[in-house]
């Protein structure tokens, strides 16, 4: 485009592109409307969320008694003696841990996955169902299940480990293993929804681009990685923010199979707020840390907005 | 280049029924081919076959002297246009044009000057840079011929490229793609329903109904001397009036209904002999005032039932028995609904047609020596 052309087009803008002038009423009819839409969930949110939401912004800034009544304002005291206390450090780098062990390998596992159960073969629904069937599962039966399979003398994984000729692991007895058990038991409840919203996004992707990649003598890696991948990004994204975002407030799992131990190994944050909350009634300092986590989240949910979207190919 | 055969290619999906049915053509190198037909007859299919996207049922393949039923699709030396384009709408018009060389690892040089030439030859070089969705349906539709060109392949298949565009611009890509294949000397087979596409763009065309082959060959030839019923109502614009006839039983008369008949003319006696109904045929350009028309012919007088006045041409609709008639007339006709017309059809310009097999049994033979008009 010619620059003459442009500052023509600036010159009919500035001579004619007058914005209307609307009274106030009729400048926020749009808003108005939406609102009255949105009314129902806001006021479900507000109940349900916003409400508990400022109430732990609020308690956060005292002492408590055992009701959970707050009874001395304290300032930043709670938050001073949280970022100072060595289980909260600890379990924070547990935490972080954890979301490294279980974000990366769910969304990857499940891309692989999606990947075989997108081929055209016969009696593939059977195991698309099967694949995706961990999602119907709830938190504690997943996690009474592996906790069978854990189990250091008749746990299936260790009695398979001793057939092929290697020694017992201590899944959840040993500090070292604990958050690795915790960890594959969630990379496994993961694996069904991540799987069931990647093969969706796959079999949304037009297959005219793969005949035509076929006929171009395109590679499967090249494949892949020039039209599946970058197709797949928005799903992608949408599944690793979602994971992330899971990992974080992960609960049920710990408490059933480790209640935190050995040693505060897989004392996660939420399971760590939920001691000081309803065992050790600080609710004072569960409130700080619950702020605190939903801080990091937010924050590092911003990051990756702003950094991952640029990859992401919206159509 | 290599011609395209096909022997007794078929297929079926679901082992009881052909979507496309013992098909015999050969394909020369260099030339417009076209498969015409109405909606699910199986056209896709073909074309697909030929790609190697679809899977062959029974029947040969060659290309060239080889037979490639099993051979993968990059190795036919085919390129292909799709329906909605399949262009790559993460990737820029560039990307798009140069998927395939890239995927193919040829030199950076050759690939760019190839990119340069065919956006030079589409009028592509300024939206090199855009992405598909910026651009409008001729455009999309331009990159996707520029993605057959920079492949130097000398089969292009094209799977009705043209329908998602609007008339006018139909129009002009018909013209376009017409001149780049002659321009490249490749072979085209182009897929389409629409039978003005394939009269105006074929060197040779293929009608197919059902999967099964009807007629093939030249868009005059199949115009002039169509096979059958359905290839006569099916190409043609307005298409071919028809009409069913039964004879009396000295074959002098022609009943339309119980009611009317027509005088059989006598030098068609013999050849309905054996027969006791016909489909008579006219095209809708043969249909000519009564006394325009001198040499032998059927006349019949009808009331207009709507007209339609085209700038230099005119239709009349009227029903004759059961059938409802069109004719054309050449020139501005100022006939209200509801005059009488008196009209006539040379004996030369009618096609006589089995009721039964809807095989065609006489053709008068007129010489179309003024080039017909189809649209
Ligand atoms: N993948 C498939 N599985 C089963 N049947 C199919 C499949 N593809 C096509 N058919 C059937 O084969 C027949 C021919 O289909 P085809 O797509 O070749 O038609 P077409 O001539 O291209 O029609 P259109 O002009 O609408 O594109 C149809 O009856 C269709 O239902
Ligand atoms: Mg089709």
């Amino acid at each position: 485009m010619s620059s003459s052309s442009v500052t023509v087009v600036e010159e009919r803008i500035l001579q004619y592109g007058r914005k209307e002038k609307l009274s106030w009423w009729g400048k926020t009819k749009n808003f108005r409307t939406a609102m009255l839409y949105l009314f129902p969930s806001i006021l479900l949110f507000s109940i349900f969320l916003f409400y508990p939401m400022l109430r732990t912004v609020y308690l956060s800034f005292f002492l408590t008694d055992a009701q959970g009544v707050a009874s001395l304002f304290v300032g930043f005291e709670n938050f001073a003696y949280i970022l100072q206390s060595s289980v909260f450090r600890k379990s924070m780098v547990s935490t972080l841990l954890f979301v490294l062990y279980t974000v990366p390998s769910s969304v990857i596992i499940a891309l692989f996955l999606a990947l075989l159960a997108n081929e055209k073969l016969r009696g593939i629904g059977f195991f698309r169902t099967i694949l995706s069937s961990t999602m119907g599962m709830s938190v504690a039966a997943s996690a009474v299940i592996w906790l069978f399979l854990f189990h250091p003398t008749v746990g299936i994984l260790n009695s398979f480990l001793n057939i092929i000729g290697i020694s017992s692991i201590p899944w959840l007895l040993d500090p070292q293993w604990a958050l690795i058990s915790i960890a594959i038991t969630t990379v496994w409840m993961n694996t069904g929804f991540a799987f069931l919203v990647i093969l969706g996004g796959l079999q949304n992707i037009d297959q005219h681009l793969y005949e035509n990649a076929e006929i171009d003598g395109a590679k499967y890696r090249y494949q892949l990685r020039r039209i599946t991948l970058p197709m797949l990004s928005p799903t992608l994204f949408f599944i690793i923010t979602i994971t992330f975002i899971n990992s974080f407030q992960s609960f049920g799992q710990v408490d059933i199979l480790t209640q935190g131990g050995p040693a505060e190994a897989t004392n996660l944050i939420v399971y760590a707020i939920y001691r000081d909350a309803f065992i050790n009634y600080q609710f004072g300092t569960a409130s700080a840390q619950a702020l605190i986590l939903f801080i990091l989240v937010f924050g590092l949910t911003i990051l990756q907005f702003k950094f991952g979207e640029k990859r992401v190919h919206y159509q | 280049m290599k011609k395209v055969t096909l022997s007794h290619v078929s297929k079926s999906y679901d082992q009881q029924s052909f979507a496309v049915d013992d098909v015999n053509v050969e394909i020369n190198p260099g030339e417009f081919f076209v498969l015409v037909g109405p909606s699910g007859c199986g056209k896709s299919t073909m074309l697909r076959m030929i790609a190697g996207l679809e899977t062959i049922t029974a029947g040969d393949l060659s290309i060239g002297e080889n037979r490639v039923n099993h051979m993968p699709p990059s190795k036919r030396e085919i390129s292909m246009v799709f329906q909605n384009y399949a262009l790559y709408p993460h990737l820029t018009v560039e990307e798009n044009i140069l998927f395939g060389l890239k995927a193919r690892k040829m030199n950076k040089i050759e690939r760019n000057e190839r990119c340069q030439e065919a956006a030079d030859l589409l009028g592509l070089t300024p939206y090199l840079q855009r992405k598909p969705r910026e651009l409008s349906g001729g455009q999309r539709q331009r990159v996707a011929l520029a993605r057959t060109v920079v492949s130097q392949r000398p089969i292009c298949l094209l799977d009705e490229p043209l329908s998602n565009l609007d008339a006018k611009l139909r129009g002009y890509m018909r013209t376009e793609i017409r001149q780049l294949q002659k321009k490249l000397g490749i072979t085209m087979i182009y897929v389409t329903h629409d039978q003005v596409e394939a009269m105006t763009m074929g060197d040779r065309m293929m009608v197919l109904k059902d999967g099964k082959v009807q007629q093939v060959g030249t868009p005059l030839s199949i115009y002039n001397q169509p096979k059958n019923l359905f290839v006569a109502t099916f190409i043609g614009a307005p298409p071919m009036n028809t009409l069913p006839l039964s004879l009396s039983q000295d074959r002098s008369l022609m009943f339309m209904n119980e009611k009317i008949s027509l005088a059989t003319p006598v030098s068609w006696r013999t050849l309905l002999n054996t027969k006791d109904h016909f489909h008579l045929g006219v095209r809708p350009e043969q249909v000519f005032p009564a006394e325009e028309v001198l040499e032998p012919s059927i006349k019949f007088d009808v009331t207009i039932e709507d007209t339609e006045v085209l700038g230099n041409e005119t239709h009349f609709t009227f029903t004759l028995g059961k059938a409802t008639w069109k004719a054309k007339w050449q020139g501005q006709w100022p006939k209200n609904i509801g005059d009488l017309l008196s009209l006539a059809v040379p004996l030369e310009a009618a096609y006589l047609f089995d009721t039964d097999t809807e095989e065609i049994f006489y053709s008068g033979q007129v010489q179309l020596s003024e080039g017909v008009q189809v649209l």
